[in-house]
Formats: C-alpha cells, structure tokens, sequence
C-alpha cells in the first residue's frame, strides 16, 4: 500500500480521535475534502488521507482546540481570513524585513497600509526566497508579475509556484494540482513554493 | 446608509420575470423568473420556474417548483414538490412534500418528512429523515435520526450520533410495495443504533445492531450488541 497515505481506522487509532471528530471537523472544513481520498481494498470502500498533512492537521486541530472555537479554527485553516494586516503587523511578528517589504510596495505601486492576506503571502514568499539567496531582485519582481497577473484565479489549495532557469535566463509559474511535471536537462528548478504549506506557516506566525 | 425601500415582486396567473432585488416575491399561478432573485421572503404557491440562483431570507413552496440554480437562505421549507439543480445552504430545511436535489445540501437543521432524494452530499448537525429517502453522497451531520420507508438508501453516513429505528407509527394498511429497508454503503460514528438497515459496513464506538438489520463488517472499539434477528457476518473490536 501507498506509504504516503494512511487509513481512516489507523489515523483513528494513532490519534486517538473518534469518527464524531473527524466526521465534525470534516463538517467545518478543518479538514479539506480533497484529502479524503477513497480507495477499493479488499474489505471494500475506505477511506484514505494523505499520511503527513492529516497527522499535521490534527496535531494542530487539538493543540489549538483548548483555546479556540472550531469555527475560529476553522477560520485559520481557510486559505485566506479575508482579515486585513498591517505593515507593522507585518515587521513586528517577523514576517519580512522593511527591506522586502518596500520593495513589495515599489513593485505594487500603492502606498496602502493594510494589506490582504494573499498579498502579505506573496511579501512572505519573497521574503523567503529573497533572503535565502535563491533568487535575485529581478526574478522577485517577475514572481510578483505573475502571481498579480493570476491574482483572480489565485487560490492557495494544491498550488506550488516554481521559479526555473536554464542558462541565466528564469522563468516561473503557477502550477494547480499538478503532479509530475518534467524538465529537460538543462532547466534547473531555483525554487519549489507550496502554497498550502506557506499559508500554514505564514498563519502560526501571524498567531 | 441610505436604505431604499425596495419593491415587490407579484405574480397572479401567468407571467413571467427577469428577477432582481426585491422585498417580497410572491408568486401564484404559473410563473417563470428568468434571472437571479434576492430578496427577504419568496413565496412560490402554483407552478414556477426559476432560472437563476435565489438568495431569500425565507423561501416556501407550496405548489411545484423549479430552481435551476441555487438556493441560499435562512429558512427553506417544502410543502409541495420543489426540485433543486444546484447547491442549497441554509439554517433550516424543512421538506414536507418532495424534494429533489441535484447538488450539496449545507445546513444546521435538516428535517426530511416527505420524500427526498439527493444527487450530492448532505452536511448538517441535525438531521432528521422520516419517509423514503435517496442520498447519493454522503450524510455527515452531528445528529442524525432516520426513520425510513420503503427502499431508502443513503451511499455514507458518518457523525456522532446516528439512529435508524422503524417508524411504528406507519400504520399496516400503508405498507410500502418492498419491505422497509435503508441501504448504506458505510456508517460511521460514535454512538450507533440501527434497525432495518442493510450495510457493507458499520464502524463505531458503540454500536448496536438492532432488528432486521443486515450487515456484512461491524468494526468497534467499545461496545458492540447485536439483535437475535440481526446478520452481522464479521464483527471485531478494534
């Protein structure tokens, strides 16, 4: 069996939730329904999730429950809260330095103070990559270009950005439920951004 | 705010409408609203059809109606015989008549008296099923109670408490052409009670498998009764 997948019954047992819980979270969209993938197995129908990402999810799920409502967990999990934050915000809990961060506002030419939260994602994305030496100053603004230029049908679920180069010359792109996708040889994939995992992250600082 | 008092929509006899922003719309006769309608309270007494997507706080209806798109609102009750195409979310659905739904249902109460049948999933906390009833998707809901008749079947059902039991109160006089029977695929949750219930399988906490019941896998992981007239081929704790 797929070893990046796990049963319902095991996820039941290793975590030790019931059916109600998962069937509530589930409900409430703690859970996405694209991770309930069903299979046929021997005894039938059942149900599987992908091994990783659900013993996250819970783990975060019941670390959290103590202290929040499952709609305002609910509300966290969801790509986008729809909340606005603010620049001070955004340097007081560490998510980008003033330096990315006036290059975000130089690139998206406005001088708003309050920022969605797709915007504060892309100003960490930049961030990220920018700080770790991945990309240059330029490839920061063309990865701006395209996420501004997809902007309508931007959603975080399932979505990896890619940033490649072959012979100095970069290019990037927004891939959706996407699974193995090929390169010649010569094409060298600079960096690898999930989404989901992004927001995740960006949210437990914004916490 | 400047609120404007917005105007009514009235259908008496034929007509027909390209929808809007309304107050109230009461439609009786034959009618046809070819566009998207929002507005407080709908009210849909002979023969319509409705093109595009309602948003209402309160929506009835009593004759036959038809809505090719969706339906959001607070209240949504059925007393005559409505037939959804798209996605219905509301606080309380009430079918007492017949209700045929193409898409999802999303709802905190979900009462199903008359006959139902679903193409989609059903998500709600209460639920409760008394009459024939047809769900393609999955049942998940907090509570669920059924009481079916006739051939019901619902694909899965999962929640914390769930209860199938034979209505008595259908008397034998009326009895249904094929014996009552609800059919699942799987039925999962914490505390289960079943009667009169086919299943592949049925997992849970407590699980108690009443009369007439036929089920091919019990799996539980405290408690786990069985009727004398019940099948459970295969049953373990796990």
């Amino acid at each position: 069996m797929d070893a990046d997948l796990i049963s319902k019954k095991d996820l039941l047992e290793q975590t030790g939730i019931s059916y109600g819980q998962l069937y509530r979270w589930k409900r409430k969209n703690l859970i996405p329904e694209d991770w309930f993938i069903r299979k046929s197995t021997f005894t039938g129908q059942e149900t599987f999730f992908p091994r990783e990402r659900i013993l996250e999810r819970i783990e975060k799920i019941q670390a959290m429950k103590e202290n929040l409502s499952l709609d305002e967990l609910a509300e966290m999990f969801s790509p986008s809260s729809g909340k606005l934050i603010s620049k001070e915000e955004i340097l007081k809990h560490g998510i980008a330095s003033e330096f990315v961060l006036n290059f975000f506002l130089e690139q998206a030419q406005t001088k708003d103070q309050v920022f969605p939260f797709e915007d504060v994602l892309a100003i960490y994305m930049l961030e990220k990559l920018l700080h770790s030496g991945e990309i240059s100053i330029e490839e920061g603004k063309m990865l701006l270009q395209l996420l501004h230029n997809t902007a309508e049908s931007f959603s975080v679920d399932h979505s990896q950005i890619w940033l490649i180069r072959k012979f100095g010359v970069s290019s990037c792109f927004l891939l959706k439920k996407a699974e193995n996708i090929l390169f010649e040889k010569e094409t060298k994939i600079i960096a690898k951004v999930d989404l989901m995992q992004l927001a995740d992250e960006l949210k437990m600082k914004l916490m | 705010m400047n609120e404007l008092k917005k105007g009514n929509l009235v259908i008496n006899g034929i007509g027909s409408s390209n929808g809007g922003s309304f107050q109230d719309v009461s439609l009786n006769g034959k009618s046809t609203v070819n566009g998207d309608v929002k507005c407080e309270k709908l009210e849909s007494n002979g023969i319509a059809t409705f093109k595009g997507n309602i948003v209402s706080q309160t929506v009835e209806v009593n004759g036959t109606a038809t809505f090719e798109g969706s339906i959001s609102g607070e209240n949504i009750t059925v007393e005559g015989i409505a037939k959804v195409l798209k996605d219905v979310a509301a606080a309380k659905l009430q079918v007492s008549g017949s209700g045929k739904f193409g898409g999802n249902i999303q709802a905190a109460e979900v009462n199903l008296e008359g006959r139902a049948s679903i193409a989609g999933n059903c998500e709600a906390e209460e639920v409760r099923v008394r009459g024939p009833v047809k769900i393609d998707g999955e049942l998940n809901a907090e509570h669920i109670f059924i009481e079916p008749y006739g051939r019901s079947s619902i694909r899965e059902i999962g929640g914390q408490r769930i209860t199938v039991k034979k209505d008595a109160t259908f008397s034998n006089w009326l009895k249904p052409f094929l014996a009552t029977l609800l059919f699942a695929d799987s039925i999962e949750g914490d505390d289960i009670n079943l009667e009169i219930t086919r299943a592949k399988v049925v997992r849970g906490r407590n699980v108690t498998i009443g009369k007439k019941c036929e089920i091919d896998l019990v799996e539980y992981t405290h408690r786990f009764e069985k009727d004398d007239s019940a099948t459970v081929r295969e049953y373990r704790k796990i």
